[in-house]
């Protein structure tokens, strides 16, 4: 008993004491999460969101460390590139659906990956070393409060209710006259945006990047971001990736059961909140204490 | 040159048919349960864990066992895991879920296992004890200088045992008959007087017992890592697709074939990009025939 009340003690006493390195991880994790919210905003799952976050990175490297460019104009470049190649995939990925998708992405992620193991100008599977760590909290919060402000508005926009419609029935979406695949290459595009500028700032942050940096692993927990966090409105990646970046870091006093209690906690969470922690029901109260009304998936 | 070719031909056959029980594995589970099972290739890795642990013990108590008793307790071993997994990350999921749920919740089981694994039998890469292979050599065939070994041999068999097995019972068997009724249509069978949950946790059970073989097989022939699993899976899926989902005798040739395109990949092309192929091969698949070569039984692009 004793143990576990320490445990919590730690765990709120922790988030007092988060220095500069864990929250600019914290944001960083929370700029995937919300990379990946993109796609989801068109009902589409991504899983390759790693694979952008590797592109934008390097990208963005390249350019600081060999090209002597201007750190902020290296971020919007290495996004723009990110986009660009995302809207390239996004063109024939985009034709799936479903579990389809997810894997497609998922395989895209994979193929990042070898590409740069044995992509020999990035240093093959040495990775690059020294690159200058330019990235703070301004940058960032900064980019995070940019992007948090565009969701925000995004959602009552023309474009917004086009991206709800296309999530919530494509073929009714059509046939309002919304252009279904411009949706979601948007959509798709965007996040790979925001994920390459992701990796930028993590490259930055990290001083060192490898192609492992941004292997399954990574993608599983950009995924988990959202999905524990919630899927349905922004906020849900946000609260997702500080829950699991902070956790991941104050479970440390379990040491050696942290995984096993941290799949416990995911299991537990998609038994009685499948669609994650927050959800547009979460401001409801009527559902907390009234009667539970049939909420569509 | 010739003699190369040979043996890269049953290299090839060698994976092909492990990898084919971890992939009919999928196959069966995504059949009956439209559910990607991301733990799948963990299971397995208990599989040869388990077979490993045994093979140890009984050495230092007994002496060397039989390769068909290790192979055979691994697959109880594997099964059991199986319907556990099914038991903790599916069955509570209930029938509300979202099409993603059981993907995040047997993901999260992937990583306990790996950590488990990681615990109980150490991070570093094992194999099994040469003392066992010892014995075997005798039965080696020589054919014209060119030598294959029981190993070879018994992965090659004993796959292909599997598979022919698990296709009668799953045409020929009253349950493999609810098991397609399941597929075919859950509430339709639970109308029918199927029991569903029990069909489940069988399909569970004897996808796991193959991936546990497979485990074992490749644990034979190569080494033993908490990571395999991570690989493996992904083959499986891979094979999966390109067989077409719930299609057994698709995932079988899907497997024979891409075991022989990595094998001779390592061999004659460049073996850093191995996994490269396998993946390249995944993209095109879902590209251009999202039904794989044979056909799907099912319809899987219908969205959420």
């Amino acid at each position: 008993m004793h143990v576990v009340l320490d445990a919590l003690v730690n765990l709120v006493t922790g988030l007092f004491t988060l220095g500069e390195a864990d929250l600019i991880t914290i944001g960083i994790n929370m700029i995937m999460g919300l990379s990946m919210f993109f796609p989801m905003t068109v009902g589409q799952l991504s899983f390759g969101q790693a694979g952008f976050m590797s592109i934008g990175a390097h990208i963005a490297v390249v350019l600081t460390l060999y090209a002597g460019v201007w750190f902020p104009l290296a971020l919007l470049l290495a996004g723009i590139g990110t986009g660009i190649i995302g809207f390239l995939v996004g063109i024939p990925v985009l034709r799936l659906r479903g579990l389809l998708l997810a894997l497609m992405t998922f395989a895209f992620g994979q193929v990042v990956e070898v590409f740069f193991l044995n992509f020999k100008p990035t240093g093959a599977a040495e990775g690059i070393k020294g690159i200058f760590p330019y990235t703070d909290l301004w940058y960032v919060y900064g980019f995070l409060a940019l992007v948090v402000i565009f969701l925000a508005r995004l959602r009552y926009s023309r474009m917004g209710r086009a991206f709800e419609a296309v999530k919530l029935d494509e073929t009714a979406a059509e046939a309002m006259g919304i252009n279904v695949t411009r949706a979601k290459l948007i959509a798709f595009a965007t996040g790979a945006f925001v994920a390459g500028v992701g990796g930028g700032l993590y490259a930055h942050h990290a001083v060192f990047i490898q192609y492992d940096n941004f292997d399954f692993k990574r993608g599983v927990d950009i995924a988990m971001y959202m999905v524990l966090g919630g899927m349905d409105v922004f906020y849900g990646p946000l609260l997702g990736a500080f829950i699991i970046t902070y956790l991941s870091t104050a479970l440390q006093f379990l040491a050696d059961w942290r995984w096993e209690v941290w799949g416990i906690i995911v299991i537990l969470v998609m038994i009685f909140r499948p669609q994650g922690i927050l959800g547009r029901d979460t401001l409801n109260l009527r559902r907390w204490f009234g009667a539970r009304e049939a909420t569509p998936a | 040159m010739l003699a190369t070719f040979i043996q890269q031909v049953i290299n090839g056959l060698m994976l092909g048919g492990s990898y084919a029980l971890v992939a009919i594995g999928y196959t069966l589970i995504f059949g009956v349960l439209n559910l990607l099972h991301l733990a799948h290739g963990e299971v397995a890795m208990i599989g040869s864990y388990i077979g490993l642990t045994l093979v140890l013990t009984a050495m230092s108590q007994v002496g060397v066992l039989p390769i068909w008793v290790v192979l055979i307790v691994a697959m109880l071993g594997a099964g059991i895991v199986g319907i556990i997994v099914e038991l903790i990350a599916f069955r509570p999921l209930g029938r509300k879920q979202l099409h993603i749920t059981p993907l995040i919740t047997t993901i999260a089981v992937a990583f306990v296992l790996q950590e488990a694994a990681v615990k109980i039998f150490g991070s570093e890469q094992r194999s099994f004890p040469i003392k066992m292979f010892d014995q075997l050599k005798q039965y080696d065939l020589y054919l014209g200088g060119f030598r294959i070994t029981f190993v070879q041999m018994f992965i090659i068999g004993a796959s292909l045992v599997l598979m022919v097995g698990l296709y009668f019972f799953v045409e020929k068997t009253k349950m493999g008959k609810a098991m397609r009724a399941c597929a075919e249509n859950t509430m339709t069978a639970r109308l029918l007087g199927v029991n569903v949950h029990w069909i489940t946790a069988w399909t569970f059970g004897i996808a796991s017992a193959l991936a546990g073989a497979a485990g074992v097989l490749i644990g034979l022939a190569y080494n033993i890592t908490p990571l395999m699993g991570v690989s493996l899976g992904l083959k499986g899926l891979t094979i999966m697709l390109f067989g077409g989902s719930g299609n057994i005798v698709g995932a079988m040739v899907a497997a024979l074939i891409l075991g022989m395109i990595e094998t001779m990949s390592v061999a004659y092309l460049v073996p850093a990009w191995k996994d490269g192929f396998a993946f390249g091969i995944l993209i095109l698949i879902l590209l251009y025939k999202p039904s794989g070569l044979f056909g799907s039984r099912l319809q899987i692009e219908a969205g959420r």
